[in-house]
């Protein structure tokens, strides 16, 4: 029924409705393209986490980082929308995380687990060890100044490309080359201060 | 050398100066090594951009169910309430109908025509008797069918404008920005370092190559000269934060007070809302408080009076 409704007023029908469309979506880290993959792939993940006993509040961290792991797998290239759809190799990633995080709670794990774990995929340790570095970098970015946390969040958070700043004159500088090597410093002196924290 | 990182990295080089630079990375660990912490730091960042977004998003997809929710327990009270009130008096119309009918109906009623109330002639507004007749009537407004009426909106209050479309607080902070006397008239001695190499280029209002040669990542005076690029160039919020962190930098209070006299400035030309206003005024009277602030006579009291008078 909704599919022939949606059939007959394209105008009602989502734009991310096909995986490639939701892909595409996700490879620009659209919002709506975000919200959509975790409206279908949330009542799953939050099954597979009652299955393993863990609790829900879980389950929406884990959905969240499985989102980034899936947007960052689609942007290096790594996943292939024919070979199936974004929200389903989403759930994938989340058993996975979900399977881990299980084998922490109850060291002596079941074999159903370890038999669900993909051992060659480190997602779950680099998320972790993810978590910890941010809190450090989100300090870091705090104490650069405000001229370089500038600088660094406009290439780096909000994505604009050298060019688009100058366009938009959101940097103050006047020619890509003078801006890439201010920025440059700052990288240099972020990785700096990073080595501190041994990152 | 950290440019070519960066481009190389963001896949930004050609071919030619990629393999250059990967011969030099081959070449030199510490390249290597440094090229492995922007690598670890770029990916960071991006994750870091992803879980932003991801997480508002979470956020807002949370508070929209509970919108929702929140909705259809409302409506569920809404029935329940409705409900029960229809049944109290239905319960009650059951009972005391028989009873009402009775009273309503008097015993010897009224004759058809007799005790019947007045019926008024419509009286014609003079001037208005050779009116079409079959004009129709005003309908009363049925409640519902109407759209609704846009509420008025209160006028925001908004930054005095002059007539030049500039803002009065912007308006005063140019009137008072004067750029430091050592930055005036530099000249080239030929043996210039590069900061101050800078500040030439700043004096002379090159300030594109001021921005070029002027290293931000370094606290102190580059800073300083950076929060004036950024004046100059119209680029007043990010000018008050570079200030106002130069300001609070404890390893460079010799700075402190020009820094503060300048973040004050900048704070008031930056677009209204960016910076508010009681951040301005504390640090407005923190200068006059301090009786040494060299800023105190000359600049903050005539800066308040302008502010007030406005």
């Amino acid at each position: 029924m909704a599919n022939m409704i949606a059939q007959l007023l394209p105008g009602l029908r989502n734009r991310f409705s096909t995986k490639e469309a939701l892909t595409e979506g996700l490879q620009k880290i659209e919002n709506a393209a975000i919200e959509h993959l975790m409206a279908k792939s949330e009542g799953m993940v939050r099954k597979i986490a009652r299955t393993f006993g863990l609790p829900e509040a879980l389950a929406d961290d884990v959905l969240h980082d499985g989102t980034i792991i899936l947007i960052e797998k689609i942007q290096d290239g790594t996943y292939h929308s024919e070979l199936s759809a974004p929200q389903t190799y989403l759930v994938a990633i989340c058993r996975n995380l979900l399977a881990n995080h299980s084998r922490l709670k109850r060291p002596p794990a079941t074999e159903q687990i370890e038999n669900v774990l993909d051992l060659a995929d480190n997602s779950f340790v680099e998320m972790l060890e993810f978590r910890e570095r941010r809190v450090v970098l989100e300090k870091l970015l705090a104490q650069i100044g405000p001229a370089c946390a500038s600088l660094i969040a406009l290439r780096y958070l909000d994505g604009y490309s050298d060019e688009e700043q100058l366009a938009q004159k959101l940097a103050p500088f006047s020619s890509p080359e003078s801006l890439r090597v201010s920025r440059g410093r700052c990288m240099k002196k972020l990785s700096e201060m990073a080595k501190s924290f041994k990152f | 050398m950290v440019p070519e990182i960066e481009k190389y990295l963001n896949n930004e080089m050609s071919a030619e100066a990629r393999q250059k630079f990967e011969s030099d990375l081959a070449a030199d660990p510490v390249l290597r090594q440094e090229l492995e912490a922007q690598q670890q730091l770029i990916k960071d960042l991006r994750r870091m951009a992803i879980a932003r977004k991801t997480k508002s998003v979470q956020g807002l997809r949370a508070s929209k169910k509970k919108a929702k929710r929140l909705a259809a327990w409302a409506f569920f009270g809404i029935f329940l309430l409705g409900g029960t009130v229809w049944w109290l008096s239905r319960d009650g119309s059951m009972d005391k109908k028989p009873e009402i009918e009775k009273q309503a109906q008097p015993k010897n009623g009224p004759s058809p025509g007799e005790n019947q109330p007045p019926v008024l002639e419509k009286t014609v507004p003079p001037g208005t008797e050779n009116l079409p007749k079959n004009l129709p009537e005003k309908q009363p407004t049925k409640i519902g069918t109407q759209p609704i009426a846009e509420k008025p909106t209160r006028p925001k209050t908004a930054p005095q404008i002059l007539p030049g479309g500039e803002n009065k607080l912007l308006s005063i902070a140019k009137s008072q920005y004067v750029r430091p006397s050592e930055y005036a008239n530099l000249r080239s001695t030929g043996d210039d370092d590069v900061l101050k190499s800078a500040k030439i280029a700043f004096s002379e209002e090159r300030f594109g190559d001021a921005l070029a040669l002027i290293d931000i990542s370094k606290p102190g005076e580059p800073q300083f000269l950076y929060g004036h690029i950024l004046f100059a160039k119209a680029n007043y919020f990010l000018a008050y934060q570079t200030f106002s962190a130069l300001a609070d930098d404890k390893n460079h209070s010799e700075w402190k007070e020009n820094a503060e006299w300048f973040a004050l400035l900048s704070g008031l030309a930056s677009p209204p809302g960016r910076v508010p206003k009681t951040v301005l005024d504390s640090l407005l009277e923190k200068m006059l408080d301090d009786a040494g602030h060299p800023f105190r006579v000359k600049k903050a009291l005539k800066l308040k009076e302008m502010m007030n008078h406005e």
